[in-house]
């Protein structure tokens, strides 16, 4: 059994709380954020977080906002960690010309610029929490192509792999049960940051009012609050708690995926 | 290792040597798009029914106001309305317009100085400031052939809708024309285009093949009071001059304007606050109740209040059902929460509006119309009696043949004010949900400007919420956009009343005609619901107080306006 | 030689992937949802010329060759594009390529002294948390720069923007220039306004950079040939200044060479909330109005410079990383 650091669980106790959030919305949330009120009220006991411009409550848009930011995120995550994934282990396990086709798709979507590409999808496509989704992975999932790709190059010259080949094990045997466990560290580093970069994409795109109009999410809360004079009028409790949860579950993203056994030496920097 | 050293240094010498040229090799000024060779326009005719020159000739003069606004420099040309060139033009600026826009919005002369309309108002005897020494920018006289070639270039170049109703025109003399209107619209005609209607140098765009997409440096020559004399892209900045002291004999007050482009109005307004800029001009974009907040105990700042005619309306599309049907259409009146809706346009000056859409700040309003009000029940009762029930049991209510309803919400495109349309568009659909009517929001209308056009053109749509604008509001009214006209951008109203009542709008001679049109007009919307306004509101158009005086706020306009020009001084 | 073979490949390659991305982008257009002519006179001008001339769009269509096959289309184009010939832009009429070069010219003021300053601060901060890890110091930097990154870019330019420019008025808030100014004051203006997104953005490039040499030193930190050089009796000084700053340094310098490829499309953020008119702003714009010819352009632009400084750091590796043998090598 591994030991984790301090960081580590600091991260996962944010997680929680923001998972906590998201399944619990209905119940935690004191108003339906739906419904319309007095717009712009100031933070009372009625209303933590005052209304926005519509009379929403704002403390329960935030609440109901972490469903559609924290789903948003793990979906993509969990896209772009398979599709990358696969493509580095079949690139790097295969070699040869099948391996330079990968790479030069691989080559061609990084030189896409990821967020501009993302932006132009997520304005041609219908905007829907899908699309949304599709938009974000279509260009992320690279880098961990290129870093699994790398690592599984170096497996397959271990000794131990090279003795199940000889002994004549099936590919899929031997990328399963062998490369893949040994990948699994990366994989899951990996796949932990692309949930906060998935997160991050998501909220410049709301940000951008290219979010799925109508739906809660962080991003489009902050959205409201910039086009919706909230930053003019310095309503600081209407544009901070948005920029806030954002950068907190990121945190708690990146605490947990960058966080390594208390032993040293172990980490990978990519 | 010294290899890589070297490298790096000289790598770093390359990035940092360019970095500095970055500064120094901003390009300092444009050339000025036009020659500077543009007479002072000497005043010949003491006649000008203008108002008397300024009487107090001891007061300075403004040598640069700093106007603020939220459209891009881009496109440049006489013929385009929309971006920071084209709306300044609204202000009798660049662009030599026929008529002008007073305070309390009458029509009154410019370079169009007098007119004369028949009885039956089928023609126009107009007389033109052609003999008063006015020179077009690049210094070629001003003539009656330029009129006579705008007409024809509007109607038959530019499809433009404004000197539609003209179909000839006569030269009387080198003054004078005889406008020929067989609808008998002239009335119309003078109201509809006064500040819109700018004149075209003849020279110029005889010669250009595709007038609309033309940006030449030519297209900005135009024979009113400033020229452009300098764009600076980078800073998003127009610079314009007064083409002398005076202009068709009106002392110029203000020398040079500077009209900057902002993003938003969000940072117009904190350029306003910081005094970046003197005043703001967004033709029909008042800012955001909702700003106020931030601007009202701004010290040497005016909020800029006035009474605004433009407002929010819903119009119906009758092409479709259940939009064509007057039961479906008076529910979704009874439906609406109108607190919210005017406190989310207007914040606390929002009013709830009557059911005669037109605002008292009009003329035409019939102040006898109720307000429009909310009655759930009521709604419920009209859909229930018109056969729109829930048949199976889904929560939401079906046509009256069975068939499910699922009603399209579109809201008009606008940039400036896109949080707004969809935060309406959301209170309109959670509203109509409560009386079972299942909405749905048109989202390609609110990301696509040309998805909206291609639904307006085809009159293939629902629910509709717009923008009735000040220029509409006031003498078209914002039953304009219903009538099912050319002239309309969204009209499909089929009532044939209501377009009997509109036609005596448009054609009305005189006031009393056109208030007995305005009120039928009303009467018609009560019964008949072809529309509903939002919300009466106020209009704020900011402007700094501290620098300059003699500012005329023109209600629902703001002050920069045509009088701008001649009223301003510095303080003191 | 092998070293030339090396370089002979990563060329190929370069140039393929410049050939793909181009082609990516002639079927960007022709993939979306609509008749093509449509994409390239824009929706409003499109429906205005079907209601009054219909005639003209196959006039169009012919005139674009759009009526052709489409492998001519698509050597047509590839011949354009060598040309630089994108179009004209319909939204403001003006041809893509000159608005291209005007806005990137800004961005690039943006970006060149980002990615110099950044490269250097988060190298040096790097390298020293790296080599002191663990220590106070590392502890706190590494945090800072830790929540620099997990705050969304827009919203930390965001509260810039209020607190710097509007509150405490110390900053113009957003534009390039005032205006009005010319020679060395516009200089000093387009200084003052330049501060604050280049502040935000060298925050962000510094953080990650800091990141990038902290982990390549630690790891670096462990490895054998330091060992034996301590053992060898050199003072620590010594060995940092040495071996660790060579084996440290050619894998960041290549990474800051990847990083001038995203100079165009890495400020975008940035760029719209501080309305700097660069090409990030530009992209924004252009989705907004749908103006395909001037995405392309924006597109292939970005991409070539991706490729190319791909290709310029492949080169660097070459030649400052000995331990190149062979095209097998890779970058982490």
């Amino acid at each position: 059994m591994k030991k984790f650091s301090f960081s580590f669980y600091l991260g996962l106790a944010i997680l929680l709380f923001f998972l906590v959030m998201a399944l619990f919305a209905p119940r935690l949330s004191p108003c339906d954020p739906y419904d319309f009120g007095r717009p712009y009220l100031k933070p009372s006991p009625e209303h933590l977080l005052g209304t926005n411009d519509v009379g929403q409550d704002i403390l329960s848009e935030i609440i109901y906002g972490s469903r559609v930011s924290l789903s948003i995120g793990l979906v993509s995550a969990l896209v772009v960690t398979v599709i990358g994934a696969s493509v580095g282990m079949i690139s790097g396990y295969y070699g040869g010309r099948c391996d330079s086709i990968l790479m030069k798709i691989t080559s061609i979507a990084m030189a896409i610029p990821s967020l501009p590409m993302t932006i132009v999808l997520v304005a041609y496509l219908d905007a829907s929490i899908w699309n949304l989704i599709i938009a974000i992975c279509i260009t992320a999932w690279t880098s961990t192509a290129r870093i699994v790709r790398s690592r599984v190059i170096s497996l397959k010259e271990q000794p131990f792999i090279k003795i199940e080949k000889t002994l004549g094990g099936k590919t899929g045997y031997i990328l399963f049960r062998h490369i893949l466990p040994n990948l699994s560290d990366i994989v899951f580093t990996r796949g932990i940051l692309s949930v906060s970069s998935a997160m991050l994409t998501e909220a410049s795109l709301s940000f951008l009012g290219l979010g799925v109009l109508g739906q809660k999410s962080w991003g489009g809360t902050l959205h409201y609050a910039y086009i919706r004079n909230g930053l003019l009028n310095n309503y600081y409790w209407w544009y901070l708690p948005p920029i806030l949860c954002i950068s907190l579950s990121v945190l708690g993203f990146m605490l947990v995926g960058s966080a390594k056994p208390a032993r040293k030496g172990e980490s990978k920097g990519c | 290792m010294k290899r890589s050293k070297r490298f790096l240094s000289s790598l770093l010498a390359v990035v940092l040597l360019a970095a500095l040229l970055a500064g120094c090799g901003g390009k300092a000024d444009e050339p000025a798009p036009a020659p500077t060779t543009a007479a002072p326009a000497t005043p010949a005719s003491p006649a000008s029914p203008a108002p008397a020159a300024d009487p107090a000739p001891a007061r300075g003069v403004v040598e640069e106001l700093r106007v603020g606004i939220t459209k891009d420099i881009e496109p440049r040309s006489l013929t385009s309305e929309s971006g920071s060139f084209g709306r300044m033009n609204y202000n009798a600026f660049c662009a030599g317009t026929l008529l002008v826009r007073d305070s309390e919005n009458q029509i009154r002369p410019n370079l169009m100085t007098d007119w004369e309309i028949a009885e039956d108002g089928s023609y126009i005897i107009a007389t033109f400031a052609t003999d008063q020494g006015i020179t077009w920018h690049d210094g070629e006289p001003f003539t009656i052939d330029d009129v006579i070639f705008t007409i024809d270039f509007m109607n038959n170049v530019l499809s433009s809708g404004y000197m539609s109703k003209v179909t000839a025109v006569e030269k009387l003399s080198d003054t004078q024309l005889k406008l020929i209107i067989p609808d008998h619209a002239a009335y119309f005609t003078l109201g509809n285009s006064a500040v819109f209607v700018r004149v075209y140098p003849k020279h110029i765009w005889e010669n250009i093949e595709d007038p609309k997409n033309y940006v030449g440096e030519e297209a900005t020559i135009g024979c009113g009071p400033y020229k452009l004399v300098n764009v600076d892209e980078e800073a998003r900045v127009m610079t314009y001059e007064a083409v002398g002291d005076t202009y068709m004999g009106r002392e110029l007050t203000v020398k040079k304007v500077v009209v900057r482009t902002y993003d938003s109005q969000d940072a117009l307004i904190m350029a306003l606050i910081n005094g970046d800029v003197d005043a703001m001009n967004d033709y029909s974009n008042p800012i955001s109740a909702t700003m106020l907040d931030s601007i009202a105990n701004v010290p040497g700042l005016d909020t800029g209040k006035s009474i605004n005619q433009g407002l929010f309306e819903i119009l119906f599309g009758f092409n479709k059902q259940p939009t064509d049907d007057a039961a479906f259409r008076k529910a979704v009146r009874l439906a609406l929460d109108y607190e919210l809706l005017a406190y989310t346009i207007g914040g606390e000056d929002g009013q709830i509006p009557g059911m005669g859409i037109i605002s008292p700040a009009s003329v035409g309003h019939d102040p006898s119309i109720g307000k429009v009000y909310r009655d759930l029940d009521e709604a419920a009762a009209i859909l229930d009696g018109a056969g729109y029930v829930d048949k199976d049991g889904d929560g939401y209510r079906e046509k009256p043949d069975g068939t499910p309803m699922d009603v399209l919400v579109t809201p008009q495109f606008n940039k400036t004010k896109a949080a707004m349309y969809q935060r309406l568009a959301e209170i309109i659909i959670a509203n109509l949900d409560e009386v079972g009517i299942k909405c749905t929001l048109d989202e390609e209308s609110v990301r696509n400007s040309d998805h909206e056009s291609a639904l307006r053109k085809s009159g293939e749509y629902e629910i509709v919420i717009c923008y009735s604008t000040q220029g509409v509001a006031y003498y078209k009214t914002s039953y304009l956009y219903m009538f099912n006209n050319p002239i309309s951008m969204w009209g499909t109203c089929t009532l044939p009343e209501f377009d009997a009542a509109y036609n005596d709008l448009l054609n009305a001679l005189n006031s009393e005609e056109y208030d007995k049109a305005a009120y039928r007009l009303q009467a018609i919307n009560v019964e008949e619901c072809v529309g509903i306004p939002l919300a009466w509101d106020m209009a704020y158009y900011p402007y700094r107080t501290d620098k300059y005086e003699g500012w005329v706020n023109y209600p629902g306009w703001g002050v920069i306006n045509p009088e701008t020009w001649y009223n301003l001084h510095p303080i003191g | 030689m092998k070293r030339i073979a090396y370089l002979a490949e990563k060329l190929f390659s370069a140039l393929l992937v410049v050939f793909c991305i181009v082609t990516v982008n002639f079927f960007l257009v022709r993939f979306m949802p609509g008749d093509v002519v449509m994409h390239i006179v824009g929706e409003d001008e499109y429906l205005n010329i079907m209601s009054t001339n219909p005639e003209k769009i196959e006039e169009i269509r012919a005139a674009y060759g759009l009526d052709a096959d489409f492998f001519t289309q698509f050597v047509r184009y590839l011949k354009k594009t060598a040309a630089l010939d994108f179009g004209s832009s319909f939204r403001t009429k003006a041809p893509v390529l000159d608005t291209i070069l005007f806005r990137g010219k800004w961005t690039l003021y943006l970006a060149l002294p980002t990615i110099v300053i950044s490269g250097l601060i988060g190298g040096f901060t790097g390298l020293l948390c790296g080599w002191g890890e663990e220590k106070w110091y590392d502890r706190l930097v590494t945090r800072v720069f830790l929540l620099v990154n997990t705050i969304p870019s827009n919203c930390l330019a965001i509260l810039f923007l209020i607190a710097f420019a509007f509150r405490l008025k110390w900053f113009p808030i957003g534009g390039i220039t005032s205006g009005g100014l010319s020679g060395w004051a516009r200089t000093a203006d387009i200084f003052r306004h330049i501060q604050l997104p280049l502040i935000v953005l060298i925050l962000y490039r510094t953080a990650s950079n800091h990141m990038l040499m902290r982990s390549t030193v630690t790891q670096l930190h462990g490895e054998q040939y330091i060992d034996t050089a301590l053992s060898k009796g050199l003072t620590e000084r010594l060995v940092r200044s040495r071996h660790l700053l060579k084996n440290a340094l050619s894998p960041y310098i290549t990474s800051l060479c990847m990083q001038m490829g995203g100079v165009f499309a890495g400020s975008m953020m940035v760029e719209v909330v501080f309305s700097w008119k660069g090409m990030g702003s530009l992209i924004y714009e252009s989705v907004n109005a749908k103006d395909f010819p001037m995405l392309q352009g924006c597109f292939l632009l970005i991409g070539v410079c991706v490729v190319a400084f791909n290709l310029l750091s492949d080169v660097l590796y070459a030649v400052i990383d000995p331990r190149v043998k062979d095209g097998e090598h890779e970058k982490v």
